[in-house]
C-alpha cells in the first residue's frame, strides 16, 4: 500500500515541482505517465526514499519513510521496496545467484535459496544462477533486475521506464512478468514510463505535466 | 571487485616498500650480529705498518689482505706470558688458504677467544696437523683422516698450490660457534713456515727472509728430512721468522697504560696496534652513511606506494558508484559502506606488506648464498625481527588512513544522482 500527501520537491529551493497525492492498495498496478522533464524519476526517487523529501509525505504499509533516516530507511526500504531501474544495474564481481543474495542479507533478511530459486525460475533464467551479470543477454539483465526487485516480497514495486528500449514483443514479455511477480508477492506495482504502449496494459494512470 | 589490477599494482608497489625496509633492516641486524660476535673480546691487534682498519679486518673477520708481516723479534715482548699488562696474546700467521677458507698458523689460545671446542678428532699438535672449523668441514666435505694441500693467497688457483711432502692431514673437526672460527683452518705457526721454505719465485706479497737458523736443506725437494715431531715448538726461539699478527687481550681494560699501548707502539716501534672497537665504530661510521640514504629511500617508496593505495581506492569509486548505490538501494546504510572501503584499504596494505616481508626474507636468503661464496660469513633469510610485526600493524594502520578519503566519498554516495543517470 502506498501514499502521498502534498509531496513536492525543489532542486535549488526556487521553482517547486508538485505531485499529485496518490492513494495505491495492495494488489494494484499503476502506471505514471509524462513527457521527459515533468519530474517523473524524481517522483518514483521520492517515493523510494532514494530522494530526501523537502515538503510531504511518503507513506508505505502506513510506515512514513519520510520521518526514517540513514540505516533505518535503507534498512526498510531493502525489506519493503523492490526498485527496477532504467539501466540494470549489479554487482559484477559476484554471480546472480550471489546478487540475489546480497539483497536478502542487506535488507536484513534471512538467506533464503528456494525462494532465490523460486523467483529465478519463475523468470526463466534459473540456469543463469551462476552466470556473472556481465555475461547476461539485456534481456537476462532485465530478468535479473526484476528478480532482485522481488526478492525479499516487498509491499511496493517501483519500475522506472521498463519498457522504453524494447520492441513491443520484449514489451509485452516484460509487462506480463512484473504483473505475474507483482502478483505473486501482491505488491503494489508503480511504473513511472513515457512509454505509451503500456497504457494498454494498465487502465489506473496519472499524468505529470 | 571486477577491475583488480589496479588495486594489485598498487598493493605490489607497497609490498616492495616494505620489503626493501625490511631488508635493510635484515641486513643491518646480521651484521651488526656478526660484525659484535666476532669482537671476541680483544682489544688489541699488533700488525705491519698499513691501514689499521685493514689489519682489524683481516686479522679478526678475515676479510681482506694482511698488511705485511712482523718478526718474531719485534714480536717477542708482547708474547711474553708473565707481560703485566697482557692476559693473552695469540699469534696469527696467515696468507695461504685451501679451497679459499683461510688457514691460520697459531696455537691453541685462539680457541678461548671464540669459545672453540673440539667436535670430533683432536686438536692440532705436530706440524702439518689440522683442526677445522665447522663450516669448512661442511662445506668442504672434509673429514678427520683427509689430506689436502695449500694454496698460496686466498684464492683457489692450481698454480698457486704449495707441493709439500703429503700436504697436511685432518686430525679434528671444531664444534659450531657461531663465529669467525668456524671458517678456518687451523694449525701450527710453524707449518706455515716450512711450506713457504719450499717455495721458489714467489708473489710479491711474501716477504719471508732466508732464515739461517733454521736446518733443513733449502734446495732439493725431494729432500725430506723435516722433523715433524717437534711438540717443543716455542715461538720466540725463532726471532728472525715472521708472522702476521698478536691478537691480545689486557688484564685490565682500563688501567691507563694499557690504554696507552697501542700509542706507544705505534710511535716506538716498526709495528702497528690498533683498537679492534674504534676501527669497526669508523667502518659503521663510514657505511652508516650509505645506509641511511638506502632507508631514506626506501621510506620514500614506502610513503609513495601508500599514497597510490589512496588513488586506487579512489579512483576505483568511480567505477563502482553505481554498485555502492545499489547497495544503498538494497539496504546497506552508508555505514557500511565506508567500512567496506575501510576494509579494503586494511586488506591492500596487510597484504602488500606481507609480500614485501616474503620478498625482503628471499632477499636476504640470495644474499646470503653470495655472502656465503664471497666472504664465507653465514648470514641468513629465515631470521625474524620483532620489528617485522611492528610494520604489519604499521601497514594497517597505513591502510585504513589511505582508505579514509574514499571511505568518505563511499558514504556520502548520492542515491538519487548516482541512480538516475
Amino acid at each position: 500500500m502506498l501514499q502521498t500527501e502534498n509531496l513536492s520537491y525543489s532542486y535549488d529551493n526556487s521553482e517547486w515541482i508538485k505531485f499529485p497525492d496518490i492513494h495505491f492498495a495492495a494488489d494494484t498496478s499503476h502506471l505514471i505517465l509524462g513527457q521527459s522533464g515533468t519530474g517523473k524519476t524524481t517522483f518514483l526517487h521520492l517515493i523510494g526514499g532514494l530522494l530526501e523529501s523537502k515538503k510531504g509525505k511518503v507513506i508505505v504499509n502506513g510506515t512514513d519513510i519520510t520521518s526514517l533516516k540513514g540505516q533505518t530507511l535503507d534498512k526498510f526500504r531493502g525489506d519493503n521496496i523492490g526498485i527496477i531501474f532504467q539501466q540494470a544495474h549489479f554487482i559484477n564481481a559476484i554471480s546472480v545467484e550471489e546478487n540475489l543474495i546480497l539483497a536478502q542479507r542487506l535488507a536484513g533478511k534471512p538467506v533464503k535459496q528456494e525462494d532465490i530459486r523460486n523467483i529465478l525460475s519463475i523468470l526463466n533464467i534459473e540456469h543463469k544462477a551462476n552466470a556473472n551479470p556481465k555475461q547476461l543477454s539485456q534481456g537476462e539483465k532485465q530478468r535479473v533486475v526484476i528478480a532482485r526487485a522481488l526478492i525479499n516480497k516487498p509491499a511496493v514495486i517501483l519500475a522506472d521506464e521498463p519498457t522504453s528500449a524494447l520492441d513491443d514483443h520484449n514489451c509485452a514479455e516484460v509487462v506480463k512478468l512484473l504483473e505475474q511477480t507483482a502478483k505473486e508477492v501482491k505488491a503494489t506495482l508503480v511504473i513511472v514510463t513515457h512509454d505509451n504502449r503500456l497504457m494498454d496494459y494498465f487502465p489506473n494512470q496519472i499524468r505529470l505535466s | 571487485m571486477s577491475k583488480p589490477l589496479n588495486l594489485l599494482l598498487s598493493m605490489v608497489l607497497f609490498g616492495l616498500g616494505i620489503g626493501l625496509i625490511n631488508f635493510l633492516l635484515l641486513l643491518n641486524h646480521q651484521l651488526k650480529n656478526q660484525f659484535d660476535k666476532n669482537l671476541a673480546g680483544i682489544d688489541v691487534v699488533i700488525g705491519a705498518k698499513g691501514s689499521p682498519l685493514q689489519m682489524i679486518l683481516c686479522n679478526m673477520y678475515h676479510i681482506d689482505n694482511p698488511t705485511g708481516n712482523i718478526s718474531v723479534k719485534e714480536a717477542a715482548p708482547f708474547l711474553n706470558p708473565k707481560h703485566p699488562l697482557i692476559e693473552k696474546a695469540v699469534p696469527l700467521s696467515l696468507g695461504d688458504s685451501h679451497r679459499s677458507y683461510r688457514i691460520v698458523g697459531t696455537d691453541h689460545s685462539i680457541l678461548e677467544l671464540y669459545g672453540g671446542q673440539i667436535g670430533t678428532g683432536k686438536l692440532w699438535v705436530q706440524h702439518f696437523e689440522v683442526t677445522l672449523g665447522k663450516v669448512v668441514a661442511d662445506e668442504l666435505g672434509l673429514q678427520i683422516g683427509d689430506r689436502f694441500q695449500s694454496s698460496h693467497g686466498f684464492q683457489e688457483a692450481d698454480d698457486l698450490l704449495h707441493e709439500h711432502g703429503d700436504g697436511f692431514l685432518i686430525v679434528g673437526i671444531l664444534k659450531p660457534t657461531g663465529s669467525v672460527l668456524d671458517q678456518l683452518i687451523l694449525t701450527t705457526t710453524k707449518s706455515i713456515w716450512d711450506v713457504h721454505d719450499h717455495e721458489e719465485g714467489d708473489g710479491e706479497e711474501h716477504d719471508h727472509e732466508s732464515h739461517n737458523d733454521h736446518d733443513h736443506a733449502h734446495d732439493d725437494h725431494a729432500h725430506h728430512d723435516h722433523e715433524h715431531d717437534e711438540t717443543g715448538f716455542n715461538l720466540v726461539d725463532y726471532p728472525d721468522e715472521q708472522i702476521t699478527s698478536i691478537l691480545i687481550k689486557f688484564r685490565n681494560r682500563t688501567n691507563f697504560q694499557s690504554l696507552s699501548m697501542p700509542r706507544n707502539i705505534n710511535q716506538n716501534t716498526g709495528m702497528q696496534a690498533a683498537s679492534p672497537p674504534i676501527e669497526i665504530n669508523r667502518l659503521y661510521s663510514m657505511i652508516g652513511v650509505g645506509v641511511d640514504a638506502l632507508r631514506n629511500i626506501a621510506l620514500i617508496i614506502a610513503l609513495v606506494s601508500a599514497f597510490s593505495i589512496f588513488i586506487s581506492l579512489f579512483s576505483s569509486l568511480k567505477d563502482r558508484q553505481y554498485e555502492l548505490a545499489l547497495m544503498r538501494v538494497m539496504g546497506a546504510g552508508q555505514g557500511k559502506l565506508f567500512l567496506l572501503i575501510i576494509l579494503e584499504g586494511i586488506i591492500l596494505a596487510l597484504v602488500g606488506c606481507l609480500l614485501g616481508l616474503l620478498i625482503s626474507h628471499i632477499g636476504m636468503e640470495v644474499l646470503a648464498q653470495y655472502a656465503k661464496a664471497s666472504y664465507r660469513y653465514s648470514f641468513t633469510g629465515w631470521l625474524f625481527l620483532k620489528e617485522e610485526l611492528g610494520m604489519i600493524i604499521i601497514s594497517i594502520v597505513i591502510g585504513i588512513i589511505a582508505a579514509l578519503i574514499p571511505a568518505w566519498r563511499a558514504y556520502r554516495t548520492d542515491i538519487h544522482e548516482t541512480l538516475a543517470m
